[in-house]
């Protein structure tokens, strides 16, 4: 049980990254993975590999390769959702040289996911469905209920602090780091987990096709092309990243390696109808002013700002206009990691390490496709940044209405 | 009496208003009727075929109650919440300018898994039907928790814990750091879960379902029954509380989170985690185990469970120094809602003076050293209780109540 810091007199508002852990099309790794991906900007989407598309308005996604998920015995027991959870906070544990069992069993954990394990809920549900009571399987059952990735990453890793799992849809990577930082705050656990995740699967991708959430919506080409002209709905993707975040005393008392600090982590909800994105007036965005408050960092120190925008038109609209409120045209450069990695819920993991990378190197993702941007009162990142900024934004704005704001800083 | 006093006021968070709906009915008046009179609730389940099952009952919301819950549009669970939400926001005396900034967590389980149960029954008998997005959206215990925003208008942060069976008692844990922390002054925590097919073939599937009315800590104890409801507190900075002269119901003294490590599904013999837990909540109240007279366990009635909770209790209280009854055995299991319902039946507890019973406990397990409250209420003289839930996934959640009063 861990109670907190003695000496520490007011709770922590800071952390730092000392991992990262990706399970992602481009492959398995860690901070260098990510850094690679924003480096080389190439899209891992492409046409959908794993079940077939025939008959469907949209063929592409970004896949997970099979290739990618362990083959043990111990990885037999958990489905493809656990296994890439797992292997994600494995590989970010082992970045942040969290070894023993004895710093892993204070570590805490919360994973954002906006699905779910809905693959193994409907292998369930056909078991019954095709054979009756008799056709149930109690092993698949326990997977069903949303917190069994994290339980199982737990078991996997000894994690014995508090542990949490967040539903939420677009932004729950997002809201995984917040609330991170708020165990983080309020002394729970001198480290935590945050870990977004989300998959494909046949019968999700098939029903989001039917009622048209990805590209292509209407006319045009299937194509995730945020804040441009032509953007007609996000392509799906999948993956999990982890992040580990640390109090900085604890990082250092332990000689960790630091990647980057994350000065502030808000949240908050605009009351929106569900499933709805919401309407914002001027200036409604305590969210974002209270991470720039908390983070004491002025507008004009962000240099780069991560949007959860994924090619919804509505979603472009609303969050540059957001960007355009808050910062003014000459505001950070403003991109997205979609385009690249498709959109998923539990993505915003990934932001987070990217923005990382970003004030850590000055790697940043290029919108090379946006020849048609729909303001231009604010600036897109479709040239290599020259330095890294000293302060980078993630962004998150979901349908239901949450908001999420997190500066990540140069240590 | 310990050390509880060292905690300032200024750092209390406090319970300002109740709202629950429970197979009893809606209201938390009619649910504190029912717990305290010890009336058992469970019965035939009704609300899907049941047919082929080895357990057919449940503790289920009457139809007649449902209706006049909200409007055909909204999930059962958005039902369930809203009416809970509305109840607990009215007896707190919470006006709009309040609910601008504060915090809303909401825990579940399964969420609005009955209406897209609907849709893919449907779907599988007729592959050609279009998808309604209702249902699907409706899914995801998150949707309740935009529906509830959006109806009250909740602006401040926004989460949807889903910790199994410990859902909502986290949800109560987490807003009070947000208080406590100073992020917010005022949030709604809570949960809600509704009988699902889901639920109910995987709980018979993993033949933890008893046949007849739970039994929790019982010596024939065969298994769990299955409940439904949603119950809401209303969370508060003792200071805030002050300021606009709200109604104080009980003080949180203390929360503990804690992961077993250890099983997708049961806990370890020595129950590790959940002493953890308790410990930790005792130590963030600055309490004693000596300070809490009563628990209200997770005792849901399986074999494994109530063992390790016994084992646990005896751990950090010394067996017999307690007191403990599970009110699962009158309403069944809520899932996700379970932890905020037996957070309200602790807060009530602490006001009344009496303790509910554990039904069907004819013949008490003598290897769970504890009194566990058989079948009638019981007066008593109680300062603190706590409220413990264990999840799926090894989650362990203690709550500890104090009443008002006592730390004034």
């Amino acid at each position: 049980m861990w109670l907190g810091d003695p000496m520490m007199t007011r709770p922590a508002s800071r952390a730092v990254i000392t991992g990262i852990g990706c399970v992602s099309p481009f492959g398995v790794g860690g901070y260098d993975l990510v850094a690679e991906v924003l480096k080389a900007n190439v899209t891992a989407i492409q046409p959908l590999a794993g079940f077939p598309t025939a008959g469907l308005a949209s063929c592409l996604g970004a896949e997970v390769p099979a290739a990618c998920l362990p083959l043990t015995e111990e990885a037999r027991r958990w489905s493809r959702l656990s296994q890439m959870t797992v292997l994600a906070c494995r590989q970010a544990v082992a970045e942040a040289g969290l070894c023993s069992s004895a710093a892993l069993g204070q570590v805490g954990l919360v994973v954002g996911s906006q699905f779910g394990d809905l693959r193994s809920t409907e292998a369930f549900s056909l078991g019954f469905l095709r054979k009756g009571p008799l056709g149930l399987s109690p092993l698949l059952f326990p997977s069903t209920v949303m917190n069994a990735m994290a339980g199982m990453t737990s078991i996997a890793l000894g994690l014995k602090g508090p542990m949490l799992t967040l539903n939420q849809s677009g932004v729950a990577g997002e809201l995984a780091v917040a609330r991170a930082m708020a165990l983080l705050r309020a002394g729970r656990a001198p480290a935590v987990i945050a870990c977004g995740v989300d998959e494909l699967f046949p019968l999700l991708y098939e029903t989001l096709v039917q009622l048209r959430v990805p590209s292509p919506r209407g006319s045009g080409e299937e194509a995730c092309r945020p804040f441009d002209r032509r953007h007609n709905g996000p392509i799906l993707g999948e993956g999990a990243t982890a992040v580990v975040l640390e109090l900085p005393e604890h990082a250092r008392a332990r000689g960790a390696p630091t990647l980057a600090e994350v000065r502030s982590a808000c949240w908050g909800g605009i009351p929106t109808r569900p499933g709805r994105f919401p309407i914002l007036r001027d200036r409604q965005y305590p969210v974002l002013d209270q991470a720039l408050t908390d983070a004491a960092v002025r507008p004009d120190d962000v240099g780069m700002a991560y949007l959860s925008s994924c090619g919804d038109p509505q979603h472009d609209a609303i969050e540059l206009a957001c960007m355009a409120a808050t910062f003014g045209p000459n505001g950070p450069l403003l991109t997205s990691v979609t385009h690249l990695t498709g959109e998923y819920g539990g993505l915003g993991t990934f932001r987070v390490a990217a923005a990382a990378a970003t004030v850590r190197q000055g790697i940043s993702p290029r919108l090379d496709y946006l020849c048609q941007p729909i303001r231009t009162d604010v600036r897109f990142a479709t040239q290599p940044v020259t330095q890294p900024p000293a302060v980078a934004l993630v962004h998150g704005l979901a349908r239901g209405g949450v908001h999420t704001a997190i500066l990540v800083g140069r240590l | 009496m310990s050390q509880r006093h060292v905690r300032d006021d200024e750092c209390r968070v406090v319970v300002t208003g109740l709202g629950v709906v429970s197979p009893y009915g809606r209201g938390s008046q009619v649910y504190w009727q029912g717990l305290s009179q010890g009336h058992c609730i469970l019965g035939p389940l009704r609300l899907f075929p049941t047919d082929g099952f080895r357990s057919r009952i449940a503790g289920e919301m009457s139809a007649a109650t449902v209706r006049a819950l909200g409007t055909a549009h909204q999930s059962r669970a958005t039902r369930f919440l809203l009416a809970a939400a509305q109840e607990a926001v009215c007896s707190a005396g919470l006006g709009p300018a309040e609910l601008t900034t504060a915090a809303v967590s909401i825990g579940g389980a399964g969420g609005g898994m009955l209406e897209a149960e609907d849709w893919y029954w449907a779907r599988y008998h007729q592959p050609q039907d279009t998808p309604k997005p209702v249902a699907l959206r409706s899914m995801l215990p998150t949707n309740q928790t935009d529906a509830l925003a959006f109806h009250l208008r909740i602006g401040g942060p926004r989460e949807s814990p889903v910790l199994a069976c410990s859902s909502s008692a986290a949800a109560i844990a987490t807003v009070a750091d947000l208080i406590e922390t100073g992020v917010v002054e005022v949030g709604l925590a809570g949960g809600v879960d509704t009988l699902t097919r889901l639920c109910f073939m995987g709980f018979n599937a993993l033949k933890l379902l008893d046949p007849q009315p739970c039994r929790p800590f019982a010596r024939d104890r065969r298994g769990m029954s299955l409940g439904e409801g949603a119950a809401v507190l209303v969370l508060e900075s003792w200071q805030h509380a002050v300021a606009r002269g709200a109604p104080m119901r009980a003080s949180v003294a203390g929360c503990g989170l804690s992961s077993d490590a250890f099983h997708p599904t049961a806990p370890p013999a020595d129950a590790e985690g959940a002493v953890r837990a308790m410990r930790e909540a005792l130590a963030r109240g600055h309490m004693t185990p000596a300070d809490i007279t009563y628990v209200n366990a997770h005792g849901t009635g399986t074999v494994q469970n109530d063992r390790a909770e016994a084992v646990a209790l005896a751990a950090v209280f010394g067996a017999g120094n307690v007191l403990v009854s599970s009110t699962k055995s009158l309403i069944g299991h809520a899932m996700g809602a379970a932890g905020a319902l037996e957070a309200v039946a602790t807060i009530l507890a602490l006001e009344t003076g009496l303790l509910p019973p554990t039904a069907n406990l004819w013949e008490p397990d003598p290897a769970i050293p504890f009194d566990c409250i058989p079948h009638t209420p019981r007066p008593a003289t109680l300062d603190c209780a706590m409220s413990n839930s264990f999840g799926f996934g090894g989650q362990n959640v203690s709550l500890i109540f104090l009443r008002p009063d006592v730390a004034g």
